[in-house]
């Protein structure tokens, strides 16, 4: 029986929903009060009076408490049918398997199964973003992870797709509008006062954003692990950052990850970060990124720490596909140049290449066969540059690495239920506002898609006249 | 041109990098199912009388070795392999062109710079194995440690046909991250061990 069977096996014994992540593994978004345990439920907004009494209500939420109840009881949790779906309709193992066969889940199963429901339970895995503020707003994010696009909208309001994108009344009504700044948030006062018990209970610690590295919690994060390491020196921590801050804070927080990482105060210290294509492409997308100064600090890094990787999330979307060969260039000269073998993890930089489907107009699909076949031609140049045997002392593409890249290329040319032609017009109509919003200059920028463009213009111009 | 050295062999397993890439690997059609023809313009850098392998298709090995100035071809059954001595010489320093014709179950041919050298008529296909590579320039990988048989070659041009479709074309003027590129675009690339 393979492990994956007997975590199956044991859980199922509990009941055929119990899943350990509903307590070991949290997700919480403070700048907009919401958590959720893994990803595939949707977060829910933690009630203000909960964490006045207990601030790990952030985690242990009366919703959630409700949810571990249906768990412990043989039950289904509703929100959790991404796993159902799986479990039901196929022989694979669901992520309920996957996430609670963790060494850090699994370890407490015999707690968490003899536990009542009530019981409040520090998660071992937990992700944290503090707010939303960040000096970027990239074309495929919105106001609840950019304090920049909650700029743009309240300026200009929404864009006018047919999907309204990126309103923000839906968010007020919802009461899910992001604290600004200079607002008070209770939700981080609450984080802090639940902190130190936290800490010490940690196997995994993530920081996301907006752009961690503007809000002041980050450091301060830093800077608590800094003089309280002895109480948890095996915490893996990962740190998210769009590697294009102020230098003075990116100094800084250079100088706390080389204390943290030198001197092991954590078991590991990983870096996320972000890019889809190369220099005014690149830029384009992602707004507010200076693509020299984004590989001037991950080469300033990677030279300064020598066992931390930086794991590049890159969202492949319709603006990708006419340089991403050239940032796998990049990437692998990045390999090449800082493969040591101390990292934490086999190489000093990784590509990991994910598909975009929201916003829906910039996803690949709406884009002509010839500029799909790029993306091949991309997967391609990536296996060139792949390694079989991957080690410290070898370098390269890896296999997943290279699999994700091919994986878009399927996805693009894949059949679904995917509305070609009014995500292209919406494509038009988000890129003639973003152009008239930012002083961006389509066209020149990505040349290669004038045809496509004037193509779509002129068939949205024929549509409005019909009509 | 590609100079293989002693010890550093090269080979041809395209699909041992990445599960889904190149879509169809070519050597897989090396596995005795399909019949295939091999082209390989070489020059041997090495005339020492020691054993020395040219190329051979493993793990069930079927290959060209050079034995004191003797050409030898081993083909690889399921359960046996069979020695041919050829009636023919490879000379150092000289251009060489090796045609391996197979075709499944039926005839397997070898032509040595145009002449038609050995046609072995088969009862049987030749071993099957799914995970099929040929190693260029000696006879096993060198961390096995034996049947190495390593020698000095240049290799020119290679080709593989399957079906009579070119499948992979390498003239060895281009080379990524230790891999001579595969002109047919197909990513059947040539790299290093």
């Amino acid at each position: 029986m393979s492990k994956l069977e007997e975590v199956k096996n044991k859980l199922n014994k509990v009941g055929c929903g119990f899943c350990l992540a509903k307590w070991t593994q949290v997700t919480m978004h403070l700048g907009i009060g919401m958590t959720h345990s893994c990803h595939h439920p949707s977060p829910h907004k933690i009630p203000l009076r909960e964490i006045q009494r207990n601030p790990s209500a952030l985690h242990n939420t009366r919703f959630k408490k409700i949810k571990r109840r249906e768990m412990l009881s043989g039950k289904r949790p509703d929100e959790c049918n991404y796993c159902w779906n799986v479990e039901d309709n196929s022989n694979s193992f669901s992520d309920r398997i996957f996430k609670s066969s963790e060494p850090w889940s699994l370890s407490e199963y015999d707690k968490i199964k003899d536990s009542n429901w009530k019981t409040d339970f520090n998660p071992k895995y937990v992700e944290v973003s503090f707010s939303n503020t960040c000096n970027f707003k990239c074309a495929y994010c919105g106001p609840q992870y950019s304090s920049k696009w909650v700029e743009e909208i309240e300026e200009h309001g929404p864009y006018n797709t047919s999907t309204n994108y990126n309103q923000i009344d839906s968010l007020r009504e919802k009461g899910e509008m992001p604290y600004k700044k200079s607002e008070h948030n209770p939700y981080v006062d609450a984080f802090w006062e639940w902190w130190p018990d936290l800490y010490k209970d940690l196997h995994t610690f993530r920081i996301t954003g907006g752009e961690p590295l503007l809000s002041k919690d980050t450091f301060k994060v830093l800077e608590y692990i800094q003089e309280n390491w002895e109480q948890n020196p095996n915490l893996s921590l990962a740190i998210n950052t769009n590697m294009n801050v102020p230098e003075k804070l990116m100094n800084r927080f250079i100088e706390l990850c080389q204390d943290l990482s030198n001197n092991n105060k954590v078991r590991e210290l990983i870096i996320f970060t972000s890019v889809e294509g190369t220099d005014k492409q690149a830029e384009y997308t992602r707004f507010g990124l200076n693509y020299e100064t984004f590989w001037n600090n991950v080469d300033i890094f990677l030279t300064k720490l020598p066992k931390v990787t930086v794991n590049i999330m890159a969202t492949f979307n319709a603006l990708s596909v006419f340089t991403y060969s050239d940032l796998i260039d990049r990437v692998f000269e990045m390999k090449k140049k800082h493969q040591n073998n101390e990292r934490y993890w086999v190489s000093a930089i990784q590509l990991d290449t994910a598909y975009l489907r929201w916003p829906s107009h910039l996803s690949v699909k709406i884009l002509d066969d010839e500029h799909k076949e790029l993306i091949l031609e991309s997967a391609k140049k990536a296996l060139y540059y792949g390694i079989k045997e991957f080690t410290h002392d070898n370098y390269g593409f890896s296999n997943v690495e290279i699999q994700k890249i091919k994986r878009i290329y399927d996805y693009s040319i894949g059949n679904s239920l995917f509305d070609i032609e009014k995500n292209k017009k919406d494509f038009i109509k988000f890129v003639d506002e973003l152009d008239k919003r930012r002083g961006t200059e389509f066209i020149n920028t990505f040349p290669q898609l004038k045809e496509f463009y004037v193509r779509n213009k002129k068939g949205q111009s024929l549509d409005i006249l019909a009509k | 041109m590609l100079e293989i050295r002693k010890g550093n062999p090269w080979i041809f397993w395209p699909s041992s990098i990445c599960d889904s890439l190149p879509e169809n690997p070519a050597d897989k059609f090396l596995n005795g199912k399909y019949s295939y023809s091999i082209d390989l313009s070489f020059t041997l850098l090495d005339d020492s009388a020691i054993k020395k392998t040219i190329f051979c298709i493993l793990p069930k090995y079927t290959g060209i070795d050079i034995d004191k100035d003797c050409i030898t071809l081993l083909v690889g059954y399921s359960n046996e392999t069979k020695t041919h001595i050829l009636p023919s010489v490879i000379y150092p320093y000289k251009k060489t062109n090796i045609i391996f014709d197979y075709i499944y179950s039926e005839k397997l041919s070898i032509t040595i710079n145009g002449i038609l050298t050995k046609e072995i008529l088969l009862t049987e296909p030749l071993g099957f194995d799914e995970n099929p590579h040929i190693i260029f320039g000696a006879g096993n990988f060198p961390k096995n440690g034996f049947n190495l048989n390593y020698t000095d070659l240049e290799l020119h041009q290679f080709k593989l046909s399957v079906d009579g479709e070119l499948v992979s074309h390498h003239d060895f003027e281009e080379f990524i991250f230790d891999k001579s590129v595969d002109k047919t675009k197909n990513c059947n690339f040539i790299h290093k061990l």
